[in-house]
């Protein structure tokens, strides 16, 4: 039987109160607390006993620090003296107990002991938490500017989706943790100014919003696993979850095997912080690598069949030939077409807001390749989606002047309002077809007849 | 920056510094602090850290030896002017309670 037990603890430097009386709560059904970490905390498994725990700062300690410092121990040795045994630490967060039932206080000053938080919160919490927020502002920024370039593309993506609220639900919380740790300043400067003690924070609304804060990370983190297993691969889902753990591994070894190696806190601190950035590009490089060289991808279960195709009179490449099942073909169209090396192709996302379905049928590059055809069908669920989509299509790049939209009649496609894309003025074959509840985006080589308008309609809108 | 923080001292302050006439360590300040008081004032491991701590960064002790790891501290003048500061702010409290509220005489 294992004599140690995990416990998953949320911790929170204003709610030292709470750890203090979890602690003797466990410590009664014996569980003595033996290590903590940033949320797994060890407890041996032991006889019950009657202790009272102290959860209290330390400014100069360090995760980074090689040994106890010589001050440290001064602390610890003052401790001892008032029955106060040092158990472990965190960071700067150092937890005692006693077995005294009426034991002497650890801090018997309360301006001396909110000055001392106060202290320790500038040199690791707050750069931690400004650090996250800038983090999490610059990644939300780049991928505001990505729903921007393109909204369809964007709105349609689940996974981009779930990594945004995300992200924003991280960095709200993070704003909001930052904001009560000012407001926990006020409040004790406050109390301690009356002679009281510093804000004891055991308000039901933080836990509240913890909770909500936690349910809503593990959800979106399980809706994400979830799109992965069954929407991408198996691939996918293991190196989304092993991403974490490995360069969680990478640090920690780092910041151990320095400190048996006693390195100084600051060495220890920037090496490791440099070997933890080094390995998130290495790791995603591997990624790349690996998916570059099988092709990892992409969910497409569907069969292929692969060809080398000459590119040159010297050169070939292997193409991936795929046999999609697609609503409309050259095939409709034009047929009889003797060709044997056409990819039917679909993909399609789809989310909360937008569904989008891209179908192509391309032919293999050469000189008298066969007509080809690209269309993409949108449904939007929202009308304010159906409008940033129909502002994007129709939006013309500044660096392709030389575009243009003209309208054609509604009558031919019965469409609310239809579009072609003009090249110079030249038709490109290009529509942009607007329904009540989709859009149709589709790419023709030739200017279709009546009969093939028919055949599209048919095909595409029943 | 000293004299501004500490223009009154605090109780637990007041006795760190009264034993610090004498070289000690900080366990020995904190016990004699409580035998000093009969247990009046008590000053926890952590408040006496931080306390000691900040007077030596305000120079109104210095560390003088390490023995068997314990690290023994003694007044500065600095130190000694401020707990006569805070002894003769005493004195007049006590004084003008006197004469205000008992209505004796000013000594």
């Amino acid at each position: 039987m294992k004599d140690t037990v995990k416990k998953v603890i949320n911790f929170r430097f204003d709610r030292y109160k709470d750890v203090e009386i979890k602690l003797e709560k466990l410590a009664a059904k014996g569980l003595l607390l033996e290590e903590c970490g940033p949320f797994l905390w060890t407890f041996r498994k032991g006889s019950p006993q009657n202790l009272k725990y102290t959860v209290t700062y330390f400014s100069e300690a360090s995760l980074f620090n090689p040994d106890i410092t010589d001050k440290q121990q001064t602390y610890f040795d003052y401790a001892e003296a008032a029955g106060w045994h040092y158990v472990t630490e965190f960071n700067q967060m150092q937890i005692f107990c006693s077995d005294s039932d009426n034991p002497i206080p650890f801090e018997t000053d309360e301006k001396e002991k909110f000055d001392n938080i106060r202290r320790c919160m500038k040199k690791s919490f707050l750069p931690s938490m400004v650090g996250l927020i800038l983090v999490f502002m610059f990644n939300l920024l780049v991928q505001f500017n990505s729903f921007q370039l393109n909204p369809i593309d964007f709105l349609s993506d689940p996974i981009r989706l779930i990594s945004f609220s995300m992200i924003l639900g991280a960095l709200i919380y993070n704003v909001y943790s930052l904001l009560s740790y000012f407001i926990w300043c006020k409040r004790s400067e406050r109390l301690i100014f009356r002679g009281g003690g510093c804000f004891e924070n055991t308000n039901l609304v933080y836990r509240i919003v913890d909770i909500i804060f936690m349910i809503f990370i593990f959800g979106s983190l399980g809706y994400f696993l979830h799109y992965l297993i069954f929407e991408q691969s198996w691939f996918a889902l293991v190196l989304s979850i092993l991403q974490m753990p490995i360069l969680l591994i990478v640090f920690w070894s780092s910041i151990n095997y320095l400190k048996k190696k006693k390195a100084s806190a600051m060495i220890n601190k920037v090496i490791s912080f440099t070997v933890l950035i080094v390995a998130n590009f290495a790791y995603l490089a591997c990624i790349m690598l690996l998916i570059m060289k099988f092709g990892v991808n992409t969910g497409n279960d569907s069969d292929y069949r692969t060809v080398v195709w000459p590119i040159t009179s010297t050169s070939s490449h292997e193409y991936r030939l795929y046999s999609d099942d697609i609503p409309l073909t050259c095939e409709d169209l034009y047929s009889p077409i003797d060709y044997d090396y056409y990819s039917y192709e679909k993909e399609i996302a789809s989310s909360f807001f937008l569904a989008k379905s891209n179908y192509r049928q391309n032919a293999l590059p050469a000189k008298d390749a066969p007509v080809e055809i690209e269309y993409d069908i949108l449904e939007p669920q929202f009308d304010f989606v159906y409008h940033l989509a129909k502002n994007h299509l129709l939006e013309i790049p500044h660096w392709r002047e030389n575009m243009s939209f003209e309208t054609i009649d509604n009558n031919m496609f019965d469409t609310k309002e239809a579009y072609e894309r003009y090249y110079e003025n030249t038709p490109t074959g290009e529509y942009i077809l607007f329904f009540e509840d989709k859009i149709i985006e589709l790419n023709m080589e030739k200017l279709p007849t009546t009969k093939q308008i028919s055949i599209i309609k048919e095909k595409l809108l029943t | 920056m000293a004299r501004e923080k500490y223009q009154t001292l605090t109780e637990q302050m007041f006795y760190i510094l009264i034993c610090l006439n004498h070289e000690s360590c900080g366990v020995d300040i904190m016990k004699n602090v409580e035998k000093l008081t009969n247990g009046r004032v008590i000053i926890g491991p952590g408040t006496l850290y931080s306390l000691l701590d900040n007077f030596v960064k305000e120079r109104m002790i210095i560390e003088t030896k390490i023995i068997n790891r314990k690290k023994n501290y003694v007044i500065t003048s600095l130190g000694a002017e401020m707990l006569e500061k805070e002894y003769l702010r005493l004195i007049n409290l006590k004084n003008d309670y006197e004469v205000l509220v008992r209505g004796g005489d000013k000594s």
